[in-house]
């Protein structure tokens, strides 16, 4: 049914596969859910899958990657049908090729969780507000930099490259952006701190 | 018991009951709520924990709405748990995520205070003790409690928890018996 690459969702996973209803080599841990009895959706597959393998392995990082495949996906599954997974983990996990530690599991669920709320966190949108200088030409020369060049065609107006399309950012108001967090850093290196002001 | 709840676990309640989520009270406020726990005990706690048995709540953007309608202050924990500041405690709502929930047999035996749904005393604890250690409520407890009962409950939620939960738990009650036992100078312990 499905390979998923947990690398997409945490980049310190990246190559780490999970084989959901099929198996090649390339994963890390290949399940089987036909003997769970309980319809679920792929998405619902994919998550449990994810913490089967997570609590079996007891590394935090994939706790992570569940947590966040949850969230972008706004996947949920109940209690019961997590306990009927587990009491069945032996027939649904048919191969699993990566090392298994010996650590208390609320340890790694909780510290997997904080781990993943802070990848989260950086993908949540900050405004920016940019203070322009005054010198008319440094202010274009900023205004280009950050939103690109103004080119018309047809009578329509279009920004060509610039910062902001770079970094996944989009603007509000003048000199005010709507940008990811992770970007902050970026914008702050490109526009060189010392000359300008960015506020939060 | 508590003469008065904070005027915003009540609108809470009201707003998650309107909205058909069921929330219960558990936690240390429902034990001083039904006056097991003494009402100073309320300084000792940190927040009003409101319990949903719904995962789901947590994508539910209307939730946050209804609450910040009303003018309250919404905030999120770090795992996305919801906190509401109020007057006097701020109140989480807790609801079951992955493993770490309160088993339904547990959610059955409920009391009703002022029109509101609150966990009843035996099963608070026995939910507690799936959590953490809670000796420290055998120090100050103010009723006799049903030792039966409690380990009744523990095994009415045995395949609802993992076999290290329920061992876990077994040794945390047998701790909070025997330190009862001291506390009221006459061995309680009923199997």
């Amino acid at each position: 049914m499905a390979v998923v690459n947990l690398g997409s969702y945490l980049s310190v996973l990246e190559g780490w596969k999970v084989c959901i209803d099929e198996c090649n080599e390339e994963c890390i841990a290949c399940l089987d859910f036909s003997s769970l009895g309980t319809l679920l959706t792929d998405e619902e597959k994919v998550l449990l899958a994810i913490y089967l393998v997570a609590k079996k392995t007891r590394r935090y990082q994939l706790v992570a990657a569940m947590h966040i495949y949850s969230v972008k996906h706004k996947v949920i599954v109940r209690p019961e049908t997590i306990r009927s997974a587990e009491l069945k983990s032996d027939d649904i996990i048919k191969e699993l090729r990566i090392t298994c530690y010996d650590i208390p599991w609320e340890t790694v669920f909780w510290r997997g969780l904080c781990y993943a709320q802070t990848f989260l966190d950086l993908e949540k949108p900050v405004i920016v507000k940019v203070t322009p200088p005054k010198d008319k030409r440094e202010r274009e020369k900023l205004r280009v930099l950050i939103e690109g060049k103004r080119i018309t065609i047809k009578g329509k107006t279009y920004n060509v490259g610039g910062l902001l399309k770079k970094i996944g950012g989009r603007k509000i108001a003048p000199w005010v952006y709507l940008i990811p967090k992770k970007s902050l850093q970026i914008l702050q290196r490109e526009l060189n701190l010392k000359t300008y002001d960015i506020l939060m | 018991m508590l003469k008065k709840l904070p005027a915003t676990v009540k609108q809470i309640y009201e707003i998650l009951e309107g909205m058909g989520y069921k929330p219960i009270i558990v936690g240390s406020v429902a034990l001083i709520l039904q006056g097991w726990l003494p009402n100073w005990f309320i300084d000792r706690t940190k927040d009003v924990d409101l319990y949903v048995d719904d995962p789901a709540i947590i994508y539910d953007e209307d939730v946050e709405k209804e609450i910040l309608k009303r003018g309250l202050v919404i905030g999120r924990s770090e795992i996305g748990g919801i906190y509401i500041d109020s007057d006097t405690k701020p109140i989480e709502i807790v609801y079951p995520i992955y493993d770490f929930y309160i088993p339904k047999t547990l959610l059955w035996n409920v009391v009703y205070i002022d029109n509101m749904r609150i966990l009843e005393g035996h099963s608070v604890l026995v939910a507690m003790s799936l959590g953490h250690d809670i000796t420290k409520y055998a120090e100050v407890l103010e009723v006799e409690i049903d030792t039966r009962k409690l380990y009744q409950l523990l095994n009415a939620v045995r395949n609802e928890v993992d076999v290290e939960s329920f061992t876990i738990a077994k040794k945390r009650i047998d701790e909070f018996i025997e330190h009862y036992s001291r506390r009221v100078g006459r061995h309680v312990f009923v199997r």
